[in-house]
């Protein structure tokens, strides 16, 4: 008799459990919903980057603009709001640099001559500073040795400098928030280089 | 886009995003296509381009005191639809460098889509640029 009553608190409790994660999971989605509502209602248009859905949208009014699809995302550090987060910066290795134009009389140049900023050139690996000290890390899916040495290098981050850094940074009280997410190809990279500008607003979604 | 329905598609030009500094002075030129929501505020047939400085000083020319050396008529197509600021979405005599980025910031199309995209599109209908 009472094992089946314990058993039954247990049942009682899990089921508790469940109920409480998922009115944390519903208001959590609402909260979403409220701050999209209130950007859609403006006429800039903005970022959506939805974790559980594993896609990443620009969005105006509402309507999805474009996607592209998250193959993978890892974060650390202090969970994020559930508020609208300007870009204020995005750093890359190779940031593709704007040309001084030469004044010269004539024709156009020829399609070969050409030098100007097109997808091609944007960087396939790259961070978006958010505030609240927030990075997005972006690069692509890799493939070969290249992703056997990639893999290594990340093993190495994140089973000890992201450790390491996320108690450095309590000790400090500086939280952060480091967020890598792996698009499947470079021009999944490169678009979302190119789509999100500096000022615009993204909101960043996980149920969790 | 009508009633979400995509209805129809077209390669066009932007802007080359590069800096034209006036060798003069100190004005300064980024051609870069605006991004955001607009709307249609002007509907032109044979339109006629009001070269502004800069058409002048990247062409290495001297910027004319005349209004009437101003006016080109060739340069902007059959039709143009402005959105603000000086930006119109027009035609081209450069075919060959659609899809690339090569303008000062105004949006070509190809003559055959223009004129459809002209005569579909009301004044002050909704332009996402992105």
């Amino acid at each position: 008799m009472k094992r089946i009553l314990s058993l039954m608190c247990g049942a009682a409790i899990l089921a508790g459990t469940t109920v409480g994660q998922s009115d944390i999971a519903a208001a959590g989605k609402t909260a979403f919903l409220e701050q999209e509502f209130a950007i859609a209602k403006t006429s800039a248009s903005y970022f959506v980057f939805d974790f559980d859905a594993r896609v990443i949208v620009l969005k105006a009014r509402g309507f999805a603009l474009k996607s592209w699809s998250i193959a993978t995302v890892r974060k650390w550090g202090r969970p994020t709001a559930m508020k609208a987060y300007p870009l204020e910066k995005k750093s890359a290795i190779n940031k593709p640099q704007r040309k001084n134009i030469t004044p010269k009389p004539g024709d156009p140049p020829k399609d070969a001559e050409l030098d100007v900023l097109e997808l091609d050139k944007m960087p396939i690996r790259y961070t978006l500073e958010l505030p609240d000290k927030i990075r997005i890390h972006i690069r692509p899916q890799t493939k070969g040795f290249k992703r056997f040495l990639g893999g290594i290098g990340r093993i190495f981050s994140w089973t000890l400098v992201q450790p390491l850094k996320t108690v450095f940074r309590a000790v400090k009280k500086s939280p952060y928030t480091d967020i890598d997410i792996v698009v499947p190809t470079e021009k999944e990279a490169k678009g979302v280089y190119w789509s999100f500008f500096e000022g615009q607003k993204c909101l960043l979604y996980w149920s969790e | 886009m009508r009633d979400g329905d995509l209805i129809q598609e077209a390669v066009v030009s932007c802007g080359s995003g590069d800096i034209l500094e006036d060798p003069n002075g100190k004005r300064t030129w980024i051609f870069e296509t605006p991004r955001g929501e607009f709307a249609v505020s002007s509907k032109l047939v044979n339109p006629t381009w009001i070269k502004p400085d800069w058409a002048f000083i990247e062409e290495g020319e001297k910027i004319p005191t005349d209004y009437n050396d101003r006016i080109d008529n060739d340069t902007l197509g059959d039709y143009a639809l402005g959105f603000g600021d000086g930006f119109f979405i027009h035609g081209t005599l450069y075919s060959r460098l659609l899809g690339r980025n090569v303008t000062h910031g105004c949006v070509r199309v190809g003559d055959k889509d223009l004129k459809s995209v002209f005569q579909n599109v009301p004044m002050s209908a909704k332009i996402y640029i992105y």
